[in-house]
């Protein structure tokens, strides 16, 4: 049995995977409670009650929880003070990134190879950390520029705040092997941000498992679409944040186990969500995610939203017709403010008055849709507006009846709608097919990323999804169960890890930075391109919590360094990763 | 900022998040193509490795996250691109593999960029560099097979004929090539900052290197004596060069952005610092720059660039500097002082009676036609060639060229002797068909005597060989 749960910001999801003798998952239970933004934990409580109630709780093998406590923290803001203490060595202005609450600059100094420049000075250290006592401040976050090429100041400076009994240190280069100053600053700050709020969450919820007798292994959902031990998740609680779009592409990717190039759309109420399978495989955000404004180096799943969702409020201005991005309500049809695009598709018929919702029964008035969008006919400058694509004649004579014209409206509103994310899909496809690039043979070699498909889920997907792929020339599919999509997307997502292996043979030096090892290469060995790949691999094997998920490599490059026409050595990396995928495959009659 | 933590509210991290995204006064476009798989040879100081410690302090800066500052690939140029600028012997395919054309397809990438008005201001970090292809070319000469900012401006005049554009090359080398391709034009500036040529490849570059007699004081060469410090490098830009923009009144400023002025470049005997680059960059206001050479990639390229990138944006450089920056060793000498202000004298001289020299006697010929003659070394290929070069001098236009070229491999013995005919876009209807006229005569006659026979003409925009 495994488990799936799935905090979202109205409702909290969980479903119970039960397996036949052949291995063969499929969804045993679902339960669904509102979510109590104050107690997240009692949230999750309430549905692994339920779901597990009656249940052999030792046949439990494991439970992943999707949250939106990093979320939350962070954009509402609430945490403790975070001190941040920076070590930028010349180049940008540091002045931009004195994010913490309180900021030192120190005058240390590692270069690009890695080399100390110019050391810390103890004195600096001691009265940065003497003053973020003071203002009682117990997080501290330590990044240096290239400090994933050489720790050794961060790890100086957390030392001396270990001395002075700092609780929780975040250090720049555990937090990824890329290279990005200031993103590894924005994310060190962000991650010191949640850590108590973090620690308290998992000691709450191991304190009930252990109440429930509960012993299966629990896993957070990142928001890279993989999972992560509890335990490991304490000292990087940031890659839990934003898990619930990566939560909802598992979902997807588990309810249609598609093996091609396909869009992901997850159609809410206020926004739709898009996202990218190529391949089968979902895609990364470059470099990483943003959060609160500011870009990170945490590994995301790509998803951009788009402000129309089903209850967008529809208004005409300067003639016409605008979609969002606010919601003031539910559909005028079920007794909301405004017009919004589900009254469109009720007026079009393309939903019935008694539908079903990811298993809810709702109940429309096609009368009260109708008569919300006829007000909007007038305003509307019929010339400048783009026709939509409709039954055939519609739009060329003059409507007459009140239902004629609405439903003009209507088609309008599907048509804007699609416009617009036509327009933001081709900007995806073209932002990625574009993407940077630094070698003649990846220039040359760019390739078109062209899908055929799009999947959905969400509320009411199945009409919006059959006009949007028909527009915009995509075949489609709706997901079953797209209710406790993001669940099961919990449930079945595999851990993913990435390791980076940086040597440089000419300083002496090899990194395995997401294990936190800079260590000497023994003189007199010749290290090679194959050994770095040979560790990227063991390395990323080795702290994956599971066996037999394939690891692939992902970067290699070797260069030669060259002084005075003489080789001395080589400059290598190697990155190596668990991607983002399915640990269970559910029977094909749940798909 | 408070000093104690805990009253700390939401709306105030909102502002301290929010307020710390730096971006950039000018929207700049970067055209950062490090070219990782290619190399002239494994160890030659255009290798794969030259901007690897570029882009690990670019990238680490963050700098293509900065608000208004855009990261694009580069284009591939075409045959035609090439054409436009080049002579190639035997042809385009043998002289432009698909590196240069990559490298030339950056800077057009950059150019297309500034005049669609997608950014302010484009910077094109390409390699291999360009400024040392002539028009005709044989194979590789400094490290350069085809002129990448030649090629960009022509594919600029293809829609606006013509536009005045300046160069301010501040590479160590003289920009002969570029000079050479822009010698008879009057609608170019090509100004060229570099160390004085009697100490350093190509030799060339003097002061009395002026444009051709329909483009006279268009080409200004400032030699620098080795040693030669930001204080310098700023005299002439501040003195001379700022000056004669101004009053040139140029459309577009382009910045060949050589580095290998560096106090610590292995090539050349310089004292300029990042610092110094940055602020010429401020001062020069470039709507493009193209990286040109520069070897010391581990010591001052990434400062550089970074230091460009930032001035380029209108950000603050002034942190940046390098590792064992000291103004203080880095103090030219009085004696250096005085020559570099001898030299920028003598050119203000020059530009103020620029419009009064007596053209006939400063090139010494008489009638329609000036003749030149150059020897140019290609110390990358080896290859030894000997030109003459044939103007029609036109009060109406830039008229057009007569080139004879033999080039002596010496390496295999091989040589080439050709014989070319180049029609500049606007020269007027009456030197095209006197110029088509004697290239169907050379076509006929002599044949014989040369192994190939080449047309360039940009007011048909057709090329030809025989």
């Amino acid at each position: 049995m495994i488990i799936g749960i799935d905090v979202g910001g109205t409702h909290t999801d969980g479903v119970l995977l039960v397996s036949d003798l052949a291995k063969n998952y499929k969804i045993a239970r679902t339960s669904k409670v509102m979510t109590d933004q104050e107690d997240l934990k009692n949230s999750i409580l309430r549905v692994l009650d339920s779901l597990i109630s009656g249940a052999d709780r030792q046949k439990i093998e494991r439970i992943v929880l999707s949250t939106t406590l990093a979320t939350n923290t962070l954009v509402e803001k609430k945490y403790q003070p975070v001190g941040l203490i920076l070590i930028p060595g010349p180049g940008l202005n540091p002045e931009y990134l004195q994010f913490g609450d309180e900021n030192a600059i120190l005058s240390g100094y590692i270069n690009h190879r890695g080399q100390e420049v110019k050391p810390l000075s103890g004195s600096e250290i001691k009265q940065a950390l003497k003053k973020y006592h003071s203002a009682g401040i117990s997080n501290l976050a330590i990044v240096g520029k290239f400090s994933i090429r050489n720790p050794s100041q961060e790890l100086e400076v957390k030392k001396y705040a270990e001395e002075f009994k700092f609780q929780q240190i975040t250090v720049g280069h555990r937090l990824s092997g890329g290279l990005n100053f200031p993103r590894r600053v924005a994310t060190a700050y962000f991650n010191a941000a949640i850590t108590p709020v973090h620690l308290d969450f998992i000691r709450a919820i191991r304190k009930a498992l252990e109440q429930r007798k509960i012993t299966a292994p629990l896993f957070l959902l990142k928001c890279d679409g993989g999972t992560i031990p509890l335990a490991e998740s304490k000292e990087k609680p940031i890659a839990t944040v934003n898990s619930g779009p990566a939560a909802s592409i598992m979902g997807t990717l588990a309810l249609s186990n598609h093996q091609d190039t396909c869009l992901v759309l997850d159609i809410g109420g206020t926004t739709t969500d898009i996202g990218l399978f190529i391949e089968g495989v979902p895609v990364f955000m470059p470099r990483g995610i943003e959060i609160a404004g500011l870009p990170t180096l945490v590994r995301g799943l790509y998803t951009r939203s788009v402000p129309r969702g089903g209850d967008s409020e529809v208004r005409v201005v300067e003639g016409r017709i605008k979609v969002g991005p606010r919601r003031l309500g539910p559909a005028a049809a079920r007794g909301g403010p405004a017009p919004t695009p589900t009254d469109a598709l009720l007026v079009l018929g393309k939903i019935r008055e008694k539908a079903q919702f990811n298993g809810e029964s709702v109940q429309f008035n096609r009368e009260t849709a109708l008569k919300a969008l006829l007000p909007l006919y007038d305003k509307i400058n019929w010339q400048q507006e783009r026709p939509g694509r409709s039954e055939v004649g519609a739009h060329r004579t003059e409507p007459a009846s009140p239902r004629e014209k609405a439903i003009k409206v209507a088609e309008g509103i599907i048509a804007e709608i699609s416009a617009r994310i036509g327009k933001e899909i081709e900007d995806i496809l073209s932002s990625l097919e574009n993407r940077p690039v630094y070698t003649i043979h990846e220039l040359l070699a760019a390739s078109r990323i062209r899908p055929r498909m799009i999947i959905s889920m969400g509320g009411p997907a199945k009409a919006f999804t059959r006009e949007l792929a028909s527009r915009l020339g995509y075949s489609e599919e709706v997901i079953p169960y797209s209710g406790v999509a993001n669940a099961v997307g919990a449930a079945c997502a595999r851990p993913t890890l990435e390791t980076t292996v940086h040597a440089d043979t000419a300083q002496g030096y090899v990194d395995i930075i997401e294990a936190g090892i800079h260590r000497k290469i023994k003189p007199g060995s010749r290290f090679t391109l194959e050994e770095a790949t040979k560790l990227a691999r063991k390395w990323t094997e080795k702290r994956s919590p599971f066996r037999n998920i394939p690891v692939e490599i992902t970067e290699k490059e070797s260069f030669n360094v060259i002084r005075g026409f003489r080789t001395t050595g080589k400059i290598m990396e190697v990155k190596a990763q668990i991607k983002p995928g399915l640990l269970t495959l559910l029977g094909v009659s749940q798909r | 900022m408070s000093a104690t933590g805990k009253n700390e509210t939401p709306a105030k991290r909102e502002r301290q998040l929010s307020s710390r995204k730096p971006t950039a006064r000018n929207s700049l476009g970067l055209i950062f193509f490090p070219a990782f798989d290619w190399a002239i040879s494994p160890t030659h100081p255009e290798r794969e490795e030259r901007l690897l410690y570029t882009r690990d302090q670019v990238f680490e800066e963050g700098l293509m996250d900065i608000e208004n500052i855009y990261e694009f690939n580069p284009g591939r140029a075409g045959k035609k691109d090439v054409q436009r600028v080049h002579i190639c012997v035997p042809d385009v395919e043998d002289v432009a593999t698909d590196s240069h054309l990559i490298s030339a397809g950056g800077a057009i990438r950059a150019a297309e960029l500034v005049l669609e008005k997608k950014v302010d201001k484009a910077f094109a970090i390409v390699r291999p560099p360009g400024h040392h292809a002539f028009r005709v070319v044989h194979g590789t000469r400094g490290f350069c097979n085809i002129n990448n900012e030649a090629i960009m401006v022509e594919r600029i005049r293809a829609t606006h004929p013509k536009m005045k554009i300046a160069f301010v090359d501040t590479d160590a080398h003289h920009a002969d090539g570029t000079q050479e391709i822009f010698y008879h034009d009057p609608n170019i500036l090509h100004i060229s900052l570099h160390q004085d040529g009697r100490t350093l490849f190509p030799g060339s570059g003097f002061t009395d290197e002026l444009g051709g007699p329909g483009a006279f004081a268009r080409t200004l060469n400032i030699p620098l004596p080795p040693g030669t410090s930001d204080e310098g490098l700023h005299y002439v830009l501040d003195n001379l060069v700022l000056p004669v923009l101004e009053d040139f009144k140029p459309e577009l400023v382009i910045n060949a952005a050589g580095q290998d002025n560096h106090y610590s470049d292995p090539l050349t005997n310089m004292q300029i610092s990042a610092q110094g680059y940055a602020e010429l960059n401020a001062k020069l206001n470039p709507d493009i720059a193209i990286l040109q050479g520069g070897y010391s990639i581990e010591s001052a390229l990434p400062y550089i660039n970074v230091g460009l990138i930032l001035a380029m944006a209108g950000l603050d450089y002034s942190y940046i500097h390098e590792p064992d920056y000291n103004p203080a060793d880095l103090k030219q000498s009085p004696a250096i002082t005085e020559t570099i202000k001898k030299t920028v004298e003598e050119l203000q001289q020059l530009w103020q009676k620029r419009s009064r020299v007596d053209l006939e006697e400063f090139y010494d010929f008489t009638g329609r036609f000036s003749t030149r003659e150059k020897r140019i070394y290609y110390d990358t290929d080896g290859i030894s060639e000997l030109q003459q070069e044939t103007v029609k001098v036109c009060p109406d236009c830039p008229g057009y060229l007569i080139i004879s070229s033999t080039a002596q491999h010496s390496s295999s013995f091989r040589q080439n002797r050709i014989l070319a005919v180049s029609i500049p876009r606007l020269t007027c209807d009456r030197c095209h068909e006197e110029a088509r006229v004697f290239f169907a005569e050379i076509e006929e006659k002599e044949k014989e005597r040369f192994d190939y026979i080449y047309l360039q003409d940009l007011k048909d925009d057709t090329y030809f060989r025989y």
